[in-house]
């Protein structure tokens, strides 16, 4: 029973944070029905550039968060204005998806293929409650991951930025009639969306190794989840993160770590299979 | 107020509009009839910037917008109730009206816009937290037509608003347009139920196969030969 609880509460960690790094992916696609393959690219760029800013220069972890975030922020802002917008469909797909392998080439050449992880001294150890251990870093991490959905879903909700980002993914041509700049729109939520990915990249970062090519490992799931979740809903991918982070927890428990990554694909298959939509039918 | 110059559009290849003129001066209801087909919507929809003509001019309160995109438009006061409504879905009632009134100088008056849009139709004070897709069809128009008003327009556009409507709610929804034009509203009226149009309108015009036919006072075109066969049926 204490495995078990154990392992419930490392899977719900890991579920938040693959929450995050997907979240990303949901609002673009949500928004705009752009696939964005380089999303997870970006995660492991902005663990990079905090890596390398840590080590070289000493930036605090966090400060090199916040940096890498607007760094990526104004990235994706200018992807789309100049390059993406231009696109649609299987074409932004492949735009984006010979990014992700150029953005991997360029990380390989840069830092090399070698596994690097982000190192915050005040993170290591662990807090025990009740007996059950849980690792300071990806406690702190699932905190972060819960502040960022928290504020995405009170924007969304309750401002006039946010009502117009949903009115503009329900009906772009009435939101225009609102006198909405549905270009804005879609510049900025395609840089939130990579900045989003840049912050769970920056917090994986902390708790795992990285290396340029886990990029394409990263992608796959999260695919997985948007899936699961059902195409371009954030709650849905929210729910979908902590089933899967449980499963593939209590899988590497119970049965054999090497198993655990084959969850969400067993997962994907299944909804396919039995519910195409995925838990929540619809957007948002 | 509004002014359309040798207005011409197409789909690709297709013509639609083969040189529009018309205006539409303050505080007038002006109806625009014509076949399926004929290039109504198109027009409206040029107007407003979401179709980029091939050629004319299109000038609001005197100046010309031709460059200006959809937003920019919007924020010389005038406002498009589309066709089908086009309302958000899974957004409330009240998020919706919100929307309306998403540019700087409509918000300022949200709240005495919104107090008059409820006074128009109580019914959706009373569904204000209800999804908008739950709405029946009557509910639906009135909510495009609140959503419009909250923007503080002074030019309304209607397209089709009566479409799909139980001819009972069709009454209520002109006799409202014209209740909005007797308030200081400037109006552009997009109908198939020509008599009801007409009836409520000051001046109209006549489009077929994308050419103007037609213009002249309200009752002047009522009495008209060939607007009595093809769109009375007298």
């Amino acid at each position: 029973m204490n495995l078990f609880i154990q392992a419930v509460i490392t899977g719900v960690l890991v579920g938040g944070i693959y929450a995050l790094v997907t979240l990303g992916l949901t609002l673009i696609f949500g928004v705009m029905d752009i696939g964005n393959a380089a999303q997870a690219a970006f995660a492991i760029l902005a663990a990079y550039i905090v890596y390398w800013l840590s080590s070289l220069y000493h930036v605090d972890p966090f400060i090199g968060m916040i940096l890498a975030t607007g760094l990526l922020f104004v990235m994706g802002f200018y992807l789309y204005k100049y390059i993406v917008y231009k696109t649609s469909g299987l074409m932004a797909f492949a735009l984006l998806y010979f990014l992700s392998i150029f953005l991997e080439s360029t990380m390989v050449f840069v830092w090399g293929n070698t596994y690097r992880g982000i190192k915050v001294p005040y993170l290591s150890g662990s807090l025990q409650i009740y007996g059950y251990y849980i690792p300071l870093d990806r406690f702190i991490g699932f905190l972060m991951v819960s502040a960022v959905l928290a504020i995405i879903a009170y924007v969304l909700k309750y401002t006039y930025f946010g009502k117009a980002i949903r009115a503009t993914m329900q009906n772009p041509y009435a939101a225009a009639l609102m006198g909405i700049n549905v270009d804005r729109i879609y510049q900025v939520t395609f840089g939130i969306g990579i900045a989003l990915s840049g912050i769970a990249g920056v917090i994986l970062g902390t708790i795992y190794s990285f290396y340029p090519s886990l990029q394409g490992v990263w992608i796959g799931l999260m695919f997985a989840i948007v899936v699961f979740g059902g195409m371009g809903s954030l709650s849905g991918t929210l729910i979908g993160s902590i089933i899967i982070g449980i499963i593939s927890s209590l899988v590497a428990t119970y049965v054999s770590s090497v198993w655990a990554p084959l969850v969400a694909y067993v997962i994907l298959v299944l909804t396919l299979w039995i519910k195409p939509s995925g838990i929540k039918g619809r957007k948002i | 107020m509004l002014e359309v110059k040798n207005l011409e559009v197409s789909y690709g290849q297709l013509k639609v509009l083969w040189g529009i003129n018309f205006t539409v001066k303050k505080d007038e209801i002006v109806t625009i009839i014509g076949p399926n087909g004929a290039g109504k919507t198109t027009t409206l929809k040029t107007i407003i910037g979401l179709l980029k003509e091939d050629k004319g001019e299109i000038y609001i309160k005197g100046e010309k917008v031709n460059n200006l995109p959809v937003h920019e438009r919007v924020k010389k006061k005038i406002a498009l109730v589309p066709e089908g409504c086009e309302i958000f879905p899974y957004l409330t009632v009240q998020e919706n009206l919100d929307l309306g009134a998403y540019l700087s100088d409509a918000r300022k008056r949200y709240k005495e816009n919104l107090e008059s849009v409820f006074k128009l139709f109580p019914r959706l004070k009373e569904r204000r937290n209800q999804l908008a897709g739950t709405l029946s069809g009557g509910e639906r128009q009135m909510l495009a037509i609140g959503r419009a008003l909250m923007s503080a327009p002074e030019i309304v556009m209607f397209d089709e608003p009566t479409l799909g409507l139980a001819p009972n709610l069709a009454v209520e929804v002109l006799k409202t347009i014209k209740g909005l034009n007797e308030t200081g509203y400037t109006i552009l009226l997009v109908e198939q139920n020509v008599k009801m149009a007409l009836k409520i309108s000051h001046r109209g015009y006549v489009i077929e196969n994308g050419r103007l036919i037609l213009s002249g006072e309200a009752d002047e075109l009522m009495r008209n030969k060939h607007v009595k066969e093809a769109y009375l049926g007298l």
